[in-house]
This record gives structure tokens, C-alpha cells and sequence, in this order.
């Protein structure tokens, strides 16, 4: 489902996304504050496992209908060359500068684009942070790590990590009420 | 069969002080505070260190309330509401006489009289008095991010996360001396990659809600009791479920027995209104002025159904209630010790001000917790700190682990809902 057109061999075009990306502004130092938040115009963020709350802002006045494309971006490491697992396009007015956008899948990545269409084609206006979705189960995955830091006596730290492959809990049962009973 | 409880106390307020008004409504939270909670906290802490009984619990303060602790001007008007409340204890002791409120008024009495020798002692900062329980090594104090935002909701703005952890951070060295080795992040809010600000500033552990472990991309060995190292190598300790809802809930919980003090019924709203007026503010709106001479008496909500106060029956209460916190813990000993490699931990992590403020008798619940788990050696409790824990442990599963809070829902749901996701717009759009 690569249905969006990016076109990687554009570097211009590359160049702009990295700029509105949460991530790049990361990467920049010394510059003001002012200038690093100004790239915050399109912000999205999870409220629960399920549900995201998004806002915008862009400085050019926009008459047409506005959308929001929605991207699976969960173990995607490339997204900007053009790498998705699918998108959603959902029409927003153009007089609210929020959306929420809920029934998401848990523990998915998202990253958001706002645009409007000319003809066929997606005009992107903003894009948004990156965005992970919160889990809301135990894993099953028994494969863990221990991780041993140590302090000495002058509160230096060493640290130790080991993988252990499986971990099983011995005849692991809920506490039942009994055992939560009163005196 | 044994364990550990690591007791954690969040004490927060937002920022308010206003020398331009005689009285302002908010800065009453500040003195209602101080007089329900912090002070008589302080108070326990040196009976239970002149009776030699141990005690250990962790006390975040958040770098607002530390500053309002040791404000010059916001400490001297604590002290005129202390002479207030004291002048109209001593008349309504006089009034009084003869009723079944009288036990009530004593008990007033000999509380303002102990937060007027807490307020001295201290020289009127706060701060000095919690510095004093930590040099001593009964008290764990820990810092919280600066202005107690919603981190998760800023993870999008990090050099704004840093601010909040930094500015945390050097505000509470600034005000006890030292740095501190944990955080409580506001509302338990646990973001991945917070963590990694949080090593920045030289944090070894925080708290968090129940599934930021539970929930975690591995399965949590020990559940949440054992702490679990996030990938930065800070270590995260989880609520325990079951020891809060006990405590915390107004229904099922402790505070909401029927002999315990009902927090509603308060003579501001109760007496002859030129009798009251003095000890309203200019105003001369009726509001609490901290005298509540009612009992719960029934889970009905009509505030005139009450029945009078009586500190004995509520102290009975208070003994049986620290027995069965206590007796609850050691069945969940036995269940885990039947499960675990180690010695359980329980972390039992509370809202500071629900202690005396919002159930009266909470103080003095915590400090019959602490006499009784000294008295009777069969609960198996042991109090301990999470840093005490990780010198103890050093060894402890690592995964990334779930975002979360402490809030209904147990993720941002609270934060972020019609009435208030205003408050993030203007943060990313306005006001940076």
C-alpha cells in the first residue's frame, strides 16, 4: 500500500519534510529557542492507546479543504525516502486548527502530513512529529535483559547488562480476594 | 515471610502569591496545606524520632511549593492565619462547653497550638524542616520537573522537557543543598525517551503508574515489584494497585469510614454569620475556615444528616486501619515471596495532601503504620527507599516501557479532553 507518491530523487522536497520533522530540529545546535520551536507547527501526540490529539499552524491563508494524511510508520526507518506501511487521508474544515483522530491501533508509529488536493495529487503543507502509540496489554515476549549498576562506595556507577532468553514464573497466580481479606 | 514498602509522598502546588490582595483564594490551598498536611507531618517526624521509632518514607516536593515553603511573605501571613484560627478556637471553646463538639475544639486547639511550634522551630521555612528528616536519614526527598507540566505532552518540544527536568533539578538543590537522586514526574506522566533527560541531570530512578512496567515491550519478571531499568539505565518503580486503592479511594478506601472527619461540613458555612465574618476574607463570602466539628456518619451526601465528630472513635478507627494496611501487605508477602527470587517491594505512592487535608486522620494513620510495623515484627515490613532499593538490587530487568500516568484512564486522557487541550496549543503555537 505505497500509494503516496513521495519523490525521493527530489532533495528539495526531502530537505522540507526534515525541516518540519520533530526529529531535525533535534540535530540543530546553537540555535535560539525561538527557532527551534518554530518548527512545532504541527504537533501530534497520543492520549491514550487508541486516540491522537493534533493541532497546526501555517502562516499562508488556505481556503480550500484541508486534509490530514495519517501514515503507519511502525518499523519503518526510512520514511523520508519515501518507506510507509499505509496512509489514511481524513478531510478537516479549514476553520479548526485541531483534530482528534481516534480507533488507532496500539503501539503502532504514526506520523501526520496536512495538505489539500489538486486534481489527484496530495499538496503537503505541514508535517507533524512522529508519534507512537502507548501499549495497553502484557507482552509476551520472554525474552528479557538484567541490567546490574553498581555504586561503590563513592557512588561511581559500572553497569553490567545480560540477556536472558526465557523467564517463567513459577505457578504465577492473580492474588485472589481471600488473600487480600481482612482482619 | 517478608518484604519492603517504599512509601512515597508527592507534595505539589502551583505557584500563588499575591502581596496586592489582602486575601486571595488560592493562596488559601498554600496555608490549608501547611496547616492539615505539611506541618503536621513535620510533627510526626519528630515524634516518631524522639520515641525511636524508625520511619523512613520518600517526600517529593515540586520546585513551586519549595519556593512557597520558604517564602518570607507567604510564611508571615501562615502565621496571622495561625493566630486567627487560634483566636476563634479559644472562642469557641468558650461557646462550646457542654456540647458534643467539645472534644472537637481540643483537638483544634492542640493542633494550631503544634503548627505554631512547627512554623518557629523552623524559623518560619518549611524546607528546613524536611532537610532536617533527610540529614537524619528517616526521609528520602526527591524533586519533580520545574512547573509540573504534563512531560508526555511536551516530548514533541524537548528542549522545553529539558527545561522542565534542569530547572527541577537545580531549584531543589538550590533549596536543600544537595542534588537529588530521584524525580516524581507530574502525574506519573512517563514518556519513552524522558529518561534519557532524566540521565542527563544525573537521576538514577523516578515513579510510575502500575502499566508503565506492567506494559512494558518485555514482560515484566518480577510485575511491578521490583523496579525495571529503562534503556538510559534510570530506574522506574511502579505503583502497586492493590496498597493504593486501599488508601486512596474516598468509597472503598480508608478515608471515606463513617467516624472519619467529613471534610464538607465547615463552620464558615455552619455559624451566625457576624459571628463567622471576622475569619472570612474581605470579601465576606462564606468559605472553610478549617474548624469541622461533623463525622462522615453514612455514605449519604446530605451535609445536614451528619452527626458530631469524636476523635476517640476516629483514633479507634485509625489503629484498625493501620493493622489492616499492614496485615494486607503481609498477605501480599506471602503471595509474592511465593513467586519471586527476591524480596518484594511494594511501592505504595500517595498524593501528599491527602493526608490531613482532604482525610484528617491520614498523619496519624501513617504514623500508627510506622509504630505498629515497629511493634509487631510478624507483618514482616521493612520501609526502604527506591535509592536504598537499587544499592540493595542493583540488578534489575531492563525494557522500554509504556507511557503512561497516574491519571483516570491511565494515559493523557485527563490531560488532554475539550476543556483543557487549549493549554498545548498555546504552549507549541503562542507562547514558544
Amino acid at each position: 500500500m505505497y500509494g503516496l507518491n513521495i519523490q525521493s530523487n527530489e532533495q528539495v522536497y526531502i530537505e522540507s519534510i526534515k525541516y518540519y520533522s520533530g526529529t531535525y530540529w533535534q540535530q540543530v545546535e546553537d540555535t535560539s529557542i525561538k527557532e527551534c520551536f518554530d518548527t512545532a507547527r504541527f504537533v501530534v501526540f497520543a492520549v491514550n492507546p487508541t486516540d491522537l490529539f493534533t493541532f497546526w499552524e501555517y502562516d499562508k491563508r488556505f481556503d480550500g479543504k484541508l486534509y490530514i494524511r495519517l501514515f503507519d510508520v511502525t518499523n519503518i526507518d526510512n520514511f523520508f525516502e519515501g518507506k510507509f506501511n499505509w496512509y489514511r487521508d481524513i478531510f478537516v474544515s479549514t476553520c479548526c486548527g485541531r483534530y482528534r483522530i481516534n480507533g488507532l491501533i496500539l503501539s503502532a508509529n504514526f506520523v501526520l502530513q496536512l495538505g489539500y488536493f489538486i486534481g489527484n495529487k496530495f499538496v503537503r503543507l505541514l508535517q507533524s512529529n512522529f508519534v507512537k502509540m502507548p501499549n495497553n496489554a502484557i507482552s509476551t515476549n520472554t525474552n528479557i535483559k538484567m541490567a546490574t549498576k553498581i555504586f561503590d562506595k563513592f557512588e561511581k556507577k559500572e553497569v553490567k547488562i545480560e540477556e536472558i532468553t526465557h523467564f517463567a514464573f513459577a505457578d504465577y497466580k492473580e492474588p485472589s480476594q481471600a488473600s487480600m481479606g481482612v482482619m | 515471610m517478608s518484604g519492603y514498602i517504599n512509601l512515597v509522598l508527592h507534595a505539589h502546588l502551583p505557584f500563588v502569591r499575591h502581596p496586592e490582595f489582602e486575601d486571595f483564594l488560592e493562596e488559601d490551598w498554600f496555608y490549608e496545606a501547611c496547616l492539615e498536611t505539611y506541618m503536621p507531618l513535620l510533627a510526626m517526624f519528630e515524634r516518631l524520632y524522639n520515641d525511636h521509632i524508625p520511619f523512613k518514607l520518600t517526600v517529593s516536593i515540586t520546585p513551586t511549593l519549595a519556593a512557597m515553603m520558604k517564602d518570607g511573605y507567604l510564611m508571615g501571613k501562615l502565621e496571622r492565619r495561625i493566630y486567627k484560627l487560634k483566636e476563634l478556637i479559644g472562642k469557641e471553646k468558650k461557646r462550646k462547653i457542654n456540647t458534643p463538639f467539645y472534644e472537637s475544639i481540643l483537638m483544634y486547639e492542640k493542633w494550631i497550638q503544634t503548627n505554631q511550634e512547627v512554623l518557629e522551630k523552623y524559623d518560619f521555612d518549611l524546607t528546613k524542616g524536611f532537610k532536617r528528616f533527610y540529614k537524619s536519614g528517616q526521609l528520602e526527598l526527591i524533586t519533580c520537573n520545574a512547573t509540573h507540566g504534563f512531560l508526555p505532552f511536551m516530548q514533541a518540544l524537548p528542549k522545553l522537557v529539558e527545561a522542565q527536568i534542569k530547572v527541577g533539578v537545580g531549584s531543589f538543590e538550590q533549596t536543600f543543598g544537595f542534588k537529588p537522586s530521584g524525580i516524581w514526574l507530574a502525574e506519573c506522566g512517563y514518556y519513552r525517551g524522558v529518561e534519557e533527560v532524566l540521565a542527563k541531570n544525573n537521576i538514577e530512578y523516578f515513579f510510575g503508574e502500575t502499566h508503565s512496567i506492567m506494559y512494558a515491550d518485555e514482560m515484566p519478571k518480577y510485575g511491578v515489584y521490583a523496579p525495571m531499568y529503562t534503556p538510559s539505565l534510570v530506574a522506574c518503580f511502579a505503583r502497586d494497585p492493590e496498597s493504593s486503592k486501599q488508601v486512596w479511594s474516598a468509597k472503598e478506601g480508608y478515608p471515606g469510614d463513617f467516624d472519619y472527619r467529613e471534610f464538607y461540613r465547615d463552620i464558615g458555612f455552619d455559624e451566625d454569620y457576624d459571628y463567622i465574618k471576622p475569619y472570612l476574607h474581605l470579601d465576606g463570602q462564606r468559605r472553610f475556615v478549617g474548624l469541622k466539628y461533623y463525622r462522615i456518619t453514612s455514605s449519604l451526601e446530605d451535609l445536614s444528616s451528619k452527626e458530631p465528630y469524636n476523635p476517640a472513635w476516629a483514633k479507634n478507627k485509625i489503629t484498625t486501619h493501620a493493622a489492616n494496611f499492614l496485615f494486607n501487605r503481609q498477605k501480599q508477602f506471602e503471595h509474592l515471596n511465593s513467586i519471586m527470587d527476591r524480596k518484594p517491594l511494594i511501592n505504595a505512592m500517595f498524593d501528599c495532601e491527602l493526608f490531613g487535608h482532604w482525610w484528617w486522620e491520614g498523619i496519624s494513620f501513617l504514623e500508627e503504620i510506622f509504630k505498629q510495623a515497629h511493634k509487631t515484627k510478624e507483618f514482616g515490613v521493612e520501609f526502604i527507599s527506591a535509592k536504598e532499593y537499587l544499592r540493595k538490587f542493583p540488578t534489575n530487568q531492563m525494557s522500554n516501557l509504556c507511557e503512561s500516568s497516574w491519571g483516570y484512564k491511565g494515559y493523557g486522557d485527563v490531560w488532554c479532553e475539550g476543556s483543557n487541550e487549549w493549554i498545548y496549543i498555546d504552549l507549541y503555537l503562542k507562547l514558544v
